[in-house]
């Protein structure tokens, strides 16, 4: 009896999920929901005459996804946003390397990974944002630093089951080991004004109306609501300034978004010349004026507001070190005791 | 058209270990024979309706329809197979069909035209003609009960199965439906079950009368052989009083009260005159019997007997054997 | 095995209830799965242990309390004063105390958030001034999870008023009559008479509040109070432990089935008491001008609270973000949403159909208990569902791998519905199966005596009398399907978003203000279902 009820199962599943494969179309599975994207995916598909077809979630359940179609998988390439979910999929053995100079000369060292499995086409700083009124810049010197009891109830920062966190946490391991990383998460999570709650945009909004003076965000939020629908967002943004830790030292944290052919791609050549234009001039000197990202890419003018910051320098630790500590990071921040 | 229905040793069980709501019951019911089967509720009478009509399965035993086993340890035949009319309780007209339509339901394989006809001529027999567009609710409760009649037998079933058919209905209308509806059975000479608890019902209508009781027959037979020769005290109950007169039970109009001995006589003291009536009920306690038993004697001269007196009881003529 | 004995012997199998055994198996799988889970530890269980657990349980058993005391609060006075008096806006108030219901958690969430927490920063900020560090901290713990409760028990309260006032209309009127003359004021009659008397009631919608709460996931994440739920999120995504996250699916599991048994239990013994002859409803009494005051404050308090703040506020938000309007796509997303939860309702009524049916025809104790048993999933909170669900459908797709079949159930259209399937598959049964006893009573068994075998009978019979049950569970199915979230963050497939993960996926972002514009359309969809649902009990009462 239940044979042939699973076969039936199998069919009408294979039935809603299959769908035709054709060469001049690739699949991506994509973490990444911009606008924006569609834009530049449509650029791609002018210049090469390959469509791009997308497919949006959340990064893991498209590697849960990839895991469970194994060979059988339409996917061509994955994207996400951050450096630690590239690693799993690679772990896992779902990426394929890639031979190319494009690629290779393109992106900076750290930004890819050693064994050419995927590759950065955007950064992401995760940064100290501060209140313009009631800090002195000078005060401001280090992540590390922000575990110094003199930021006691000023302090702000999302919850710690976000990956931005964790891959925070991460690069601090890497820098001074497990016990300091520890001892930091404890500080830090002391220092907070209140437990976690909210995203990135809500930290800043909180420090603009002065309940806390200092958060750390990823900078391109704070582009997202100097363009925000809100004029009072607008208004707050306005408050806030941006620093840049640890420039005499290993230089902030960067995470990247980027991406990998997958290895049971049906289209790899398509699929890698996606990955290169990705990170062609075109393509990157769009990235700082629509998402507020900084390009992976030497030389490509960044937005005015970017400009506004400053230049930073970004730690050069490679990003895969990221997602082998993540568990590790996980850990760590539950034994701190920040939510 | 008519069939005979037999049960041979019909056995079903609610729960694995209750008492059985019908107890291996055997019964036969001749072709165009009406079977009373009456008894308290709660006494299976409805579970053997449905067994034969096919809604429940017996655990065990056969019945037949004609000479077809319908159901038994080889066979199963599903209800809407069998052939078989049933009137619910509650009429179970389809309220969102017409009267036209309810009947129809039933008559899928007829032609619409030779449908109209039949439909037609049926409700002037039970004069609900002109009645073929409404719907139930606009129906009085007896015309409803009508309607069911009609609908079970529009299919010409092999055996039609009446389900306390009068019971929602005031005493009045209860007669006259009555009436009717042994009239239109027995005009169309179908096999018939009718489940009753009221016992006028069932010695009315029935050809024969059961008595059933905790999942078994008790009695069956004629309604007279039923009412007078009760078997036992609980058929004899059942129907009206009695008197236990040895071991035979005596019904009230049956015995009759003398002043004085004669041959085949019991002393009785009478206890109290009640008119009730229809009749005058008299009390009386059978003194050899037991003094504390008392005896109910209906329409009988009282030859000047008063309470606290003396008189003789004996059996009118018809009742000895 | 399961035909062995008694009335239900082998040759009584049927399709139909052979589907209906096949279906209930099917249901009760991911359950089973995570109650097994509850055996094995993963690699991370010490860790855990050690570490959050303690603050999983915490938060958890917390809201608990503080949602159920706010609950009643909000919802038994009113659901009273409702019953007994008379006083302008009654039958008006009657009706709207029930739309919160409309307003998921999550949304909910996003409003007090915004809206109250963030306009109560400048008094946290002079007490940071004023009184100092710690009493700004106290402050904000009890902001936080004061607002939260709050937020919570404002759209949850319902399930409280309509168990309670529905008590309060069946209580005997000799009861409430005898009281008064024997001298009670109300005050004193509703204290001594009403409320003990409604005590099952109270503890009956208690329990569904509790569930509820239990089940969230969006809420108790926005604002940042780590649940049991959350507790499955972070330990399954976070530290890449199945089984560790399938223990604590397993823990949610018992502690929901415990308070089942418990709530069982109690109304197991009310049910002999509440047996009431005389139904008539009581009198509203007329209450002098000052009392109606007091009755219209304490009946609009909580609907303010549960509807009209977090509806006009997400009017404006939506307003704000007008342009948006424009963006295609959104639309379209949502378009697809809807139709892909109108379909699973659908296929989900169908099912309750055949079950329904399939009992109908079998009256078997045996399968009575297999689809009672299939309805549990509604009591198991989504997280745990979708668990259970992946782990199943995971171990299936490996299983099977060597067959090199092209198709999987991970990740698919097909395991999100089923997924659905399995926790709501008692919201269209328990209606369609009220409403087959109700109104075909024999009319089935009559049309099976007149020549029609089981399936023409539901068609012609069966399903046009209870049209108006089939729309309305449909309906309800679909709401609920459209407002789940944490089943469907887990389970749903590539490309695939609901109106509730758009929503809550806008607000995790920040654009509040788009979050806006499909939190409405659940809402007015939601009470639409509410329209049904109201239908349902009407049919049910009359």
């Amino acid at each position: 009896m239940k044979q042939p009820f699973f076969l039936l199962l199998f069919l009408l599943a294979g039935f809603l999920s299959s769908f035709p494969s054709q060469a001049d179309e690739i699949t991506v599975y994509s973490h990444r929901h911009y606008p924006s994207d569609d834009v530049l995916f449509a650029k791609f598909t002018e210049q090469s005459g390959i469509r791009v077809r997308v497919v949006k979630a959340g990064a893991d359940e498209l590697i849960e996804r990839l895991r469970a179609e194994g060979d059988n998988t339409r996917a061509d390439v994955l994207l996400t946003a951050d450096a630690g979910r590239l690693h799993i999929a690679k772990s896992a053995d779902l990426l394929l390397p890639l031979e190319s100079e494009t690629l290779t000369e393109r992106i900076p060292e750290a930004y890819r990974d050693p064994d050419n499995t995927w590759f950065g086409f955007t950064l992401r700083a995760r940064v100290i944002i501060y209140a313009k009124d009631r800090v002195n810049p000078n005060e401001l010197s280090t992540y590390e630093d922000l575990a110094d009891r003199k930021w006691r109830g000023r302090l702000l920062a999302r919850s710690s089951s976000h990956i931005y966190n964790q891959s925070l946490l991460a690069s601090l391991i890497a820098a001074h080991g497990e016990a300091e990383a520890l001892n930091w998460a404890r500080a830090v999570r002391r220092n907070l004004i209140r437990a976690p709650q909210g995203n990135d945009r809500d930290q800043m909004r909180s420090v603009a109306r002065g309940l806390a003076d200092v958060a750390i965000v990823n900078t391109y939020y704070l582009g997202l609501m100097h363009n925000s629908p809100d004029p009072q967002d607008r208004e707050l943004a306005g408050r806030l300034a941006v620093f840049y830790p640890n420039q005499d030292g290993r230089g902030i944290h960067v995470n990247i978004s980027g991406g990998g052919v997958v290895k049971a791609s049906r289209h790899p050549e398509q699929a890698q010349k996606f990955l290169e234009f990705l990170v062609s001039e075109e393509a990157q000197k769009t990235f700082p004026q629509t998402t507020s990202e900084f390009p992976v890419l030497a030389g490509v003018e960044l937005s005015d507001l970017q400009k506004s910051w400053g230049d930073f320098k970004a730690d050069t630790l490679n990003l895969g070190k990221l997602g082998e500590l993540n568990v590790t990071a996980v850990r760590l921040f539950n034994l701190s005791g920040w939510e | 058209m008519s069939t005979s229905l037999e049960l041979v040793s019909v056995l079903k069980r609610y729960t694995p270990h209750a008492n059985p709501a019908v107890d291996r019951v055997s019964l036969r019911v001749e072709a165009g024979e009406l079977l009373a089967l009456v008894g308290q509720s709660g006494s299976g009478k409805t579970t053997l309706l449905r067994l034969v009509s096919g809604l429940e399965r017996p655990d065990a035993g056969e019945i037949r329809v004609g000479d077809e086993p319908v159901a038994g340890a080889e066979t199963w035949v599903p209800p809407e197979k069998r052939n078989i009319g049933m009137v619910f309780q509650d009429g179970a007209l389809f309220p969102h069909l017409t009267v036209e339509k309810n009947i129809r339901y039933g008559l899928r394989h007829l032609s619409k035209a030779a449908c109209a006809g039949k439909i037609d001529s049926l409700l002037c027999l039970v004069g609900l003609d002109g009645f073929q567009k409404r719907y139930p609710h606009e129906l009085s409760g007896g015309e409803r009960q009508r309607l069911a009649v009609i609908r079970a037998l529009a299919p010409e079933p092999k055996v039609v199965l009446l389900d306390e058919p009068f019971s929602n209905l005031d005493p009045a209308l209860r007669r006259n439906l009555r009436g009717d509806i042994h009239r239109i059975i027995k005009e169309l000479n179908t096999t018939a079950i009718m489940v009753t608890h009221d016992t006028d019902d069932a010695l009315t209508v029935g050809d024969r009368v059961a008595v059933f009781k905790d999942g078994h027959i008790e009695q069956i037979g004629t309604s007279t052989e039923v009412y007078r020769n009760p078997v036992n005290g609980y058929c004899a109950r059942l129907f009206g009083p009695a008197n236990l007169l040895g071991n035979q039970w005596i019904r009230p109009e049956q015995m009759e009260l003398l002043p004085a001995y004669a041959p085949e006589t019991h002393p009785v003291v009478v206890r109290e005159i009640r008119d009730a009536g229809r009749h005058r009920e008299i009390l009386v306690s059978p003194q050899e019997v037991d003094p504390e038993e008392s005896w109910i004697i209906h329409n009988a001269e009282l030859h000047g007997l008063k309470v606290g007196g003396t008189g003789w009881v004996r059996l009118k003529e018809d009742r000895k054997a | 095995m399961l035909f062995a004995k008694g009335k239900y012997t082998p040759r009584h199998a049927d399709l139909w209830s052979v589907s209906t055994v096949l279906l209930a198996l099917l249901i009760l799988t991911p359950l089973v799965v995570v109650l097994a889970g509850l055996m094995r530890a993963g690699p991370e269980w010490s860790h855990i242990a050690g570490t959050v657990l303690r603050s999983y349980v915490g938060n958890t058993l917390l809201l608990v309390v503080t949602v159920s005391v706010l609950c009643v609060f909000m919802a038994v006075p009113a659901a009273w004063l409702l019953s007994a008096f008379e006083f302008p806006g009654r039958r008006w108030l009657e009706w709207a105390m029930v739309l919160p219901l409309a307003i998921p958690t999550y949304v909910n969430a996003f409003v007090y958030m915004h809206g109250v927490k963030e306009s109560a920063e400048p008094m946290q900020m002079w007490i940071h001034t004023h009184w100092g560090l710690d009493a700004f901290l106290f402050s904000e713990t009890l902001l936080r999870h004061g607002l939260l409760s709050l937020l919570m028990a404002s759209v949850l309260y319902p399930y409280l008023y309509l168990s309670v006032r529905a008590s309060f209309l069946v209580q005997r009127r000799g009861v409430i009559e005898a009281a008064q003359l024997l001298g009670r004021g109300p005050a004193s009659v509703f204290f001594t008479v009403a409320l003990p008397l409604a005590r099952p009631a109270i503890i009956a919608g208690l329990s569904l509040i509790i569930m509820e709460l239990i089940n969230d996931y969006g809420a108790v994440n926005y604002f940042g109070v780590p649940t049991l739920t959350e507790g499955i999120f972070r330990t399954w995504f976070g530290l890449q432990d199945t089984a560790s996250a399938m223990r604590l699916a397993g823990i949610m599991m018992l502690v929901v089935f415990i308070l089942l048994l418990l709530e069982k239990a109690q109304r197991g013994r009310a049910r002999f008491s509440e047996h009431a002859t005389d139904t008539t409803p009581l009198a509203h009494r007329r209450l002098r001008p000052l009392a109606a005051t007091g009755a219209i404050v304490t009946c609009l308090t909580p609907f303010f609270l549960g509807f009209l703040y977090p509806v006009q506020l997400l009017l404006r938000w939506a307003w704000m973000s007008r342009e948006t309007f424009a963006d295609s796509v959104m639309w379209q997303r949502m378009g697809h949403s809807l139709m892909l939860s109108m379909g699973t309702a659908v296929v989900l009524t169908l099912l309750a159909v055949l079950v329904v049916y399939a009992l109908r025809l079998h009256a078997s104790r045996r399968l009575e208990t297999l689809g009672r048993l299939a309805m549990l999933g509604y009591a198991a909170p989504g997280a745990v569902v979708a668990v259970g669900v992946m782990v199943t459908f995971g171990y299936l797709d490996t299983r099977f791998a060597h067959l090199q079949l092209p198709i999987y159930l991970s990740g698919t259209l097909f395991a999100i519905g089923f997924a659905y399937l399995v926790r709501f598959f008692a919201v269209p049964t328990q209606p369609i199966k009220a409403a087959m006893t109700r109104v075909c009573g024999s009319l089935d068994e009559a049309s099976r005596l007149l020549g029609h075998s089981p399936a023409p009978t539901l068609f012609r019979i069966n399903l046009p009398l209870i049209k108006g049950t089939l729309i309305s569970a449909t309906l309800l199915v679909f709401v609920d399907i459209l407002k789940e979230l944490p089943l469907t963050m887990i389970l749903r497939p590539v490309n695939f978003e609901t109106l509730a993960t758009l929503s809550f996926g806008l607000a995790k972002e920040g654009r509040i203000h788009e979050c806006a514009v499909p939190s409405l359309v659940i809402i007015l969809l939601a009470a639409l279902g509410l329209v049904a649902l109201n239908r349902l009990i009407r049919n049910a009462i009359t």
